[in-house]
């Protein structure tokens, strides 16, 4: 296994998918800083803090591709079955990518908080978040990138084909993360319509407050706060609720860790790699 | 150059990821149908030009059918490169150019041929609730909203066009399909971004930069197909005029800048 591991990170580091994943994060760094200078010279507060947190929402779709290319190519150059023919357990040649990739799913976020912080700072002024807040934000989000991570190591070590692996995995990071914005429009609507009071031909009209009928209640509401906590889907929630994520989240995101190991394992053991 | 055009079309018809694109994109108009009748169930007085636009990107940030059509078009185009299909059509006296047209005309042909199934089936499929529950089938002419599709349709093929110019760029099949994928998760971030800031700024004119940057934010939206498609599901089209020739101008860059490409690489 550890073996595995130093083989993994030495490949890793030579990997141009790797850099390529960490330049995008980088560049979308660049990019946020470039468009908060505007606001900021207009005299608004706090923007750091918001534009820090913008990498939970895009590490999952740049994760996706990473994951894909990079043990899909164990399987195109025969890495696998090397790796298999030397003794080495499939569990252990699991977890070792399994490893890899959730290391290299914070490296690459690490690509957008570095600049973040080094340039952010001096340039828009310091977080209004305290320093634990900001801490456990970035716990959450790391332990939620681990859990994307898991899921697409355990697709693409399930399925050979590395081109229909990268657009499943894709197509998935991608609709996590529009499953979160729709559920959290869907889950902060109001109960109740609050009354008003409104001016028609000179009168002044009173409409009284009344449920919201886009309000959703019971268990489709139970669902949709279920789903609304899968990874993916927790960016959003982590971006809305910043300052106290719930611990909660952490929970899911290691629950979602372990299962999806425990079925890729299982899967893995039987798969015929030819 | 129309036996080649004959042979991809034929080979993207029987392909397995057409098939699957196409149960996707039905799956896609039974949904907007179903949504479309729910809410006339309910009494929202919709017409048909909103359902039509609307499901271009749906609840105004998800483009649907690109991200359909987006692994469908990298994987057949992909293929060729695989399969030394490419070489073989040289060898038997194709020219490049033509082999890259053909390509490019049945990417196109496909794309703007599954929107028009969609445009078609959903508006067929809605016409009669909609028009049991408001009474009137179109809230704007009827010269506007071909217009409108027409535009659609056009910005269809400038997307196809820069996928043709990315799976020549990469030429590889995985390496094309995260590149257009990503491509197309990218321009809708952009696009939402961009109606996001043209509205904002808007209201704000008056402050020092703001009309320039909106000027550029509204280029980029012309420009970009996902924002053309973005602004047209919101039926806000303040420069209809120019987003044709904005997807003129891609399908001519692209094809340009591929076919230079194209022609000076070693396809080994």
């Amino acid at each position: 296994m550890r073996n595995l591991l130093y083989a993994g990170f030495s490949r890793l580091w030579r990997s141009a998918s790797f850099w390529v994943s960490v330049a995008v994060m980088f560049a979308v760094a660049v990019f946020e800083l470039a468009v908060s200078c505007q606001p900021r010279l207009q005299g608004a507060e706090g923007i750091l803090d918001n534009r820090y947190m913008i990498f939970v929402l895009m590490s999952g779709v740049v994760l996706s591709a990473f994951c894909s290319l990079f043990i899909g190519t164990e399987y195109s150059d025969g890495a696998m079955r090397n790796k298999l023919a030397v003794g080495h357990s499939r569990t252990a040649v699991y977890l070792a990518d399994l490893t890899v990739c959730a290391a290299a799913g914070v490296l690459v976020c690490c690509g957008y908080i570095l600049p973040m912080i080094a340039v952010g700072v001096p340039l828009l002024g310091p977080f209004t978040l305290s320093v634990p807040a900001l801490l456990w934000f970035t716990l959450c989000a790391f332990l939620m990138t681990a859990a994307l991570c898991a899921v697409f190591t355990m697709i693409a070590l399930l399925n050979q084909n590395k081109a229909v692996v990268a657009i499943i995995c894709i197509f998935l990071a991608y609709f996590l993360l529009f499953l979160g914005i729709y559920l959290n429009s869907r889950l902060t609507e109001q109960a109740v319509i609050p009354a008003r009071e409104y001016i028609e031909n000179g009168r002044i009209l009173v409409r009284e407050a009344m449920p919201n009928p886009s309000y959703v209640q019971g268990l489709k509401r139970r669902i949709f706060e279920v789903l609304y906590d899968l990874p993916g889907c927790q960016a959003v929630q982590l971006l809305a609720a910043a300052e106290a994520c719930p611990v909660r989240l952490p929970l899911v995101s290691l629950c979602a860790v372990a299962v999806s190991t425990g079925a890729g394992l299982l899967l893995f053991r039987r798969k015929d790699l030819k | 150059m129309r036996n080649l055009l004959h042979a991809n079309l034929r080979r993207l018809v029987r392909s397995r990821a057409f098939l699957i694109a196409l149960l996707a994109e039905l799956v896609y108009v039974a949904l907007t149908v179903l949504s479309c009748w729910d809410h006339c169930a309910a009494g929202d007085q919709y017409t048909l030009e909103y359902i039509l636009t609307a499901g271009y990107v749906l609840l105004g940030y998800l483009p649907i059918p690109t991200l359909i059509l987006a692994p469908l078009l990298s994987l057949h185009l992909g293929a060729d490169y695989g399969n030394s299909t490419l070489r073989n059509k040289l060898v038997v006296g194709h020219t490049r150019r033509s082999v890259y047209l053909a390509d490019l005309l049945a990417c196109a042909v496909t794309a703007v041929a599954l929107d028009m199934l969609y445009l078609a089936l959903s508006g067929l499929l809605c016409v009669r609730p909609i028009l049991e529950i408001s009474g009137r089938l179109l809230r704007f002419s009827p010269g506007q909203v071909l217009l409108w599709a027409a535009v659609l349709l056009l910005a269809r093929a400038a997307w196809a066009a820069v996928v043709k110019l990315v799976v020549t760029v990469l030429g590889n099949r995985t390496a094309a399909s995260i590149a257009v994928l990503l491509l197309a998760v990218a321009a809708a971030l952009i696009s939402t971004a961009g109606i996001d800031e043209v509205g904002y700024l808007s209201r704000n004119l008056m402050l020092e930069g703001n009309a320039g940057r909106m000027t550029c934010w509204q280029l980029t939206l012309d420009v970009l197909p996902t924002g053309q498609y973005y602004q047209v599901s919101r039926l806000d089209t303040p420069n209809l005029w120019r987003m044709p020739l904005m997807s003129l101008a891609v399908i001519a860059a692209s094809t340009g800048a591929g076919l230079a490409l194209f022609r000076s690489r070693d396809l080994k």
